[in-house]
């Protein structure tokens, strides 16, 4: 049999295969594109312009002098042997204790272990600033809270702690955020473990601890290593803390030098790029063998689905919970009923005055101020578009991750991760090269566009992660089956995919509004006198000590970055178990 | 010559992932109103072949002729996008979207060729009917049991009385009864509607009973088409032989050319059979497998005489309906096969296996 002449190519119905190939290539290589300009091209212009010569405005020469002077810079030694020393002392603590919350709280039944973990979850967004103000209100060695409790003690002469040193620095990064990022990622991965492993230990005789100890840590090693490269990876990048808390005994690390020769009288930004340059050196084969170990971990991964019976604690399980609570309240709650006691304080940390310590003053000093208002707009200006562009731009990248062909994925995928990698400081200093070098974008430079971008670029990784793991739960075939039934392309993303995928994409797009409002590292460099947002406001009060204000702000920042977290969750929680709510910590597991 | 009784032609397609052949120069015509069911294990090249014929993947070779219109063609680039070729497909997921509910799911596809109102509601509500999911309309997807989403489903790919239904294993994730109870709906369902079917399964149960033709596919290649009979009583090749049932294989040789292409094979146990030569030619000597379904196969008590085999009931699982015996056949050979539910049986018993007259194949060995 033959088919009497199949009708031939209607030009109308019929698409020409090669060009529809290449129309999908073209978006996907666009996108492809502008990421790679937003992550890649910085970097390239830090290193072109580490071997340039010459200030901004005048022409350059060739040359090493940069490297020279960075490297003979008597403050650089320094700098990094801090920045190592403190990224060592706060995942070594924080690795331990955050091991330790998390199996309490995914392997055993302690009470409350829900509302524990959301804790910690929130603890995570807490601007470190505002709790970095609450610490000092408790640790200053001057009118610290506690040390003056302690003084009361007669065998205690001297302030026993001071927030302005080493330690300090080290205590308040614990307690803001380092210790609760380490709950968030490794809580689901230890609930993702099979308890069959422990029972079996269990059986063999092995005791509670020797269980912990012999079966649970070596089998989670790979996990546990991945998040201890990626937090150590993050600890290299901390920059506000240092700033305020290393000044008054100039204990730099690399960001807060890069920052201070930015803001110099004479601004040295050859040395300043160098600098990020060695910094970047220093991270590279960090970054290599934490993507290593993620690829090769896929073949070590822990079973799945079964999870088994919880560890009794029994006679530990209330002291225990008592621990943890306690904790988390002296990591939540302490700082910020601290932080906002002192914004009706007359003198910040004088909790007692002759005069009587409390007034209304401040806030209406600062709500008087119109610095405080367009600081608060530029804030929300910032956060809602680095939002919508979050939202946009992410769902594009997680959908041809996800859903198309494209030749040049991998590289894609690649390129999302790589700015959890790198310093805020070091993209901001790259951003300040791309918007002043570039003609074509220099107009860009002082207006909100410049900070929407870099903000946005700050949640590419985890943004991206969260609406790719919605995506990959979701199927292809929902898709394929609005195609069989006759909707396009456009008809099937208005109808199929868009309503499935809405509330994850919400949900980063109030992240990413969270990250936007207590951002400090990624704006430090960018932020200009008309265009400041809060949290550089605050920093800049800091800095200046007028802590009274600062607070005033913290508290909206608080507001700010809080709500927004909440809403997330409450987005996460409804739309159930499946979707945005799960993924969201295995999104950020994955993405480390 | 002309037929117009082709409703979708695939010509010599070919289909690569890197260096993996998954369709290789695969032809086939489906008529109008047959069931055609393409069968094969895992890997087999099956699923890609539907998915090309849907446009989810393009061929890289050959051409796809749907109602007499080229929809893909690798020579000259043709290639209908999805959503314009008017082919009702169930996935095998099923791919209800959790979002709508049951009559939204149904509408969508008339909604898209923008059917609305009264018209609209009718044609959904029949639709829903049609499959026995009337009253079901107000429901959410995600409220819906296994069978019930399949039904929503069919519904969704009948809605628009499409040419042809395309179905991608859809029994596989429903319990063994379920699936039973859907097959037949399913065959009432094409019988009343006459609409054509392209089936796709790996269980040759489901292939056997639900099909007009049968398509038995190995490494992307069509290795038989013919009706379930065809492939079940005279399978072209060993792959589909053992594909399509269980066989009983014995060892044995040529001893005489008979009439109508048929041999006689003395066994290694000693009794002589003839058999149908299957593929080729044998010569009088050589070494042969007589290969017989073990349905076929009569075991009676005690010792059988002449043309028939001593074996051994050597294990005996009484399985309600029947028994499960192993049979010792000689000193290496065991067939697994059922005996009726009498109490006849026992352990270590001595039988007679007898080989039907008709229904032994002579394969090479």
């Amino acid at each position: 049999m033959t088919i009497a002449s199949p009708t031939p190519l209607e030009a109308t119905p019929l698409r020409r295969r090669r060009q529809r190939f290449e129309r999908a290539t073209l978006v996907c290589g666009v996108v492809l594109l502008a990421i790679a300009f937003v992550v890649v091209y910085p970097i390239l212009l830090l290193f072109y312009q580490s071997f340039q010569v010459g200030q901004f405005g005048t022409p350059t020469v060739f040359g090493f002098d940069n490297w020279r002077d960075a490297l003979n810079e008597p403050a650089m030694r320094g700098a990094i042997l801090n920045t190592l020393g403190l990224t060592i002392a706060r995942q070594g603590i924080s690795f331990v204790i955050g091991i330790l919350l998390a199996w309490l709280l995914a392997r055993t039944d302690i009470p409350g272990r829900y509302w524990l973990e959301f804790g910690f979850w929130i603890a995570f967004f807490m601007p470190s600033l505002t709790s970095t103000l609450g610490w000092i209100l408790l640790l200053d060695p001057d009118y610290g809270l506690i040390n003056e409790l302690l003084q009361a003690l007669p065998f205690v002469e001297q302030p026993p702690f001071n927030i302005f040193s080493w330690w300090g620095i080290v205590f308040t990064h614990l307690m803001t955020g380092t210790l609760a990022i380490k709950v968030m990622l490794l809580t689901p991965a230890f609930r993702n473990m099979d308890a069959s492993l422990e029972e079996a230990s269990r059986a063999s005789g092995a005791s509670t601890m020797g269980t912990l100890w012999r079966i649970v840590i070596p089998v989670m090693a790979p996990t546990i290593f991945i998040v201890f490269l990626m937090g150590t990876i993050r600890s290299m990048e901390a920059f506000e803390i240092e700033l305020i808390l290393g000044a008054p005994h100039q204990i730099e690390v690399y960001s807060t030098l890069i920052y201070r020769r930015i803001f110099d009288v004479h601004p040295q930004y050859g040395t300043a790029t160098a600098l990020s340059m060695i910094v970047l050196l220093f991270l590279m084969p960090l970054i290599a063998l934490q993507q290593w170990m993620t690829r090769r971990r896929s073949h070590a991964t822990v079973s799945g689905k079964y999870t088994g019976r919880l560890q009794r604690l029994r006679k530990w399980r209330w002291p225990l919970f008592g621990l943890v609570a306690f904790l988390l309240l002296v990591i939540t709650v302490l700082p910020v009923s601290l932080v906002v006691t002192a914004t009706f304080m007359k003198l910040f940390g004088y909790f007692n005055l002759p005069s009587g310590a409390y007034t209304l003053d401040k806030w209406r000093a600062a709500l008087a101020h119109p610095q405080l208002f367009a600081a608060l707009r530029t804030t929300l200006t910032i956060a809602v578009g680095a939002s919508l562009l979050a939202m946009l731009s992410f769902s594009l990248i997680a959908y041809i991750s996800t859903r198309t062909k494209f030749a040049l994925r991998g590289t894609l995928d690649f390129l999302t991760w790589l700015p959890s990698a790198i310093p805020g400081v070091v993209i901001g200093l790259g951003f300040l090269w791309l918007f002043l070098g570039t003609p074509l974008f220099r107009p860009l430079y002082g207006t909100f566009w410049i900070l929407i971008i870099a903000i946005a670029l700050g949640s590419l990784t985890l943004g991206v992660q969260v609406i790719k793991s919605n995506l990959v739960q979701l199927g292809a075939e929902l898709e394929e089956a609005s195609a069989a039934s006759g909707a396009n392309i456009l008809y099937t993303f208005r109808h199929v995919v868009l309503p499935l995928i809405a509330p994850a994409v919400l949900v980063v797009g109030l992240l990413v509004f969270a990250s936007a409002a207590r951002e400090i590292s990624l704006v430090a460099l960018l932020s200009t006198g008309s265009v400041k947002p809060l949290s550089m406001l605050q920093l800049n009060y800091m800095e200046d000590g007028s802590y009274e204000l600062a607070t005033i702000i913290g508290v909206f920042i608080l507001i700010l970055t809080i709500g927004a977290a909440l809403g997330a969750r409450f987005i996460g929680m409804r739309v159930g178990a499946g979707t945005a709510a799960s993924a969201q910590p295995t999104a950020i597991e994955k993405s480390t | 010559m002309m037929n117009g009784d082709v409703v979708l032609r695939l010509n010599n397609v070919s289909k690569s992932y890197g260096a993996a052949r998954a369709v290789d120069r695969l032809s086939i015509d489906v008529r109008k109103g047959e069931v055609l069911t393409l069968l094969g294990p895992s890997g087999c090249g099956k699923s890609t072949t539907m998915r090309l014929v849907m446009g989810l993947e393009q061929c890289d070779e050959g051409e796809i002729i749907y109602q007499g219109k080229v929809v893909d063609s690798a020579e000259t680039g043709v290639n209908l996008p999805v959503h314009k070729r008017q082919m009702g497909m169930v996935f095998q997921s099923y791919a209800i979207w959790p979002h709508m509910t049951v009559f939204e799911n149904v509408a969508y596809p008339l909604r898209v060729r923008r059917v609305r109102g009264e018209k609209l509601r009718e044609a959904v509500e029949r639709t829903l009917d049609l499959v026995g999911l009337g009253g079901f309309g107000d429901r959410l997807a995600p409220n819906l049991s296994g069978g019930q989403q399949q039904r929503v489903a069919l519904a969704r790919s009948l809605v628009f009385e499409p040419q042809i239904l395309l179905l991608d294993e859809p029994f596989s994730n429903l319990d063994a009864h379920l699936r039973e109870q859907m097959r037949a709906e399913v065959r009432l369902l094409q019988r009343r509607l006459g609409i054509t079917v392209l089936f796709v399964t790996h269980d040759q149960v489901e292939a056997l009973s639900l099909s007009d033709r049968i398509v038995v596919m190995k490494a992307g290649r069509a290795e038989q088409i013919g009706t379930p009979y065809e492939l079940y009583a005279h399978p072209g090749t060993a792959a589909v032989r053992d594909f399509l049932g269980r066989t009983v294989k014995l060892g044995g040789r040529v001893v005489e050319q008979l009439q109508d292409n048929r041999v006689m094979i003395e066994l290694a146990q000693g009794a002589r059979v003839a058999a149908t030569a299957q593929p080729g030619h044998f010569s009088i000597g050589q070494a042969c497998t007589a290969a017989v379904r073990p349905e076929t196969l009569e075991i009676v008590p005690g010792l059988g005489g002449a043309g028939t085999l001593a074996a051994k009931i050597e294990m005996l699982l009484f399985i309600g309906d029947r028994y499960e015996a192993r049979i010792g056949l000689g000193e290496r050979e065991t067939l697994l096969m059922y005996l009726p539910a009498t109490d006849a049986w026992r352990e270590g018993q001595e039988v007679a296996l007898r080989l039907p007259e008709r229904g032994v194949q002579a394969w090479p060995a």
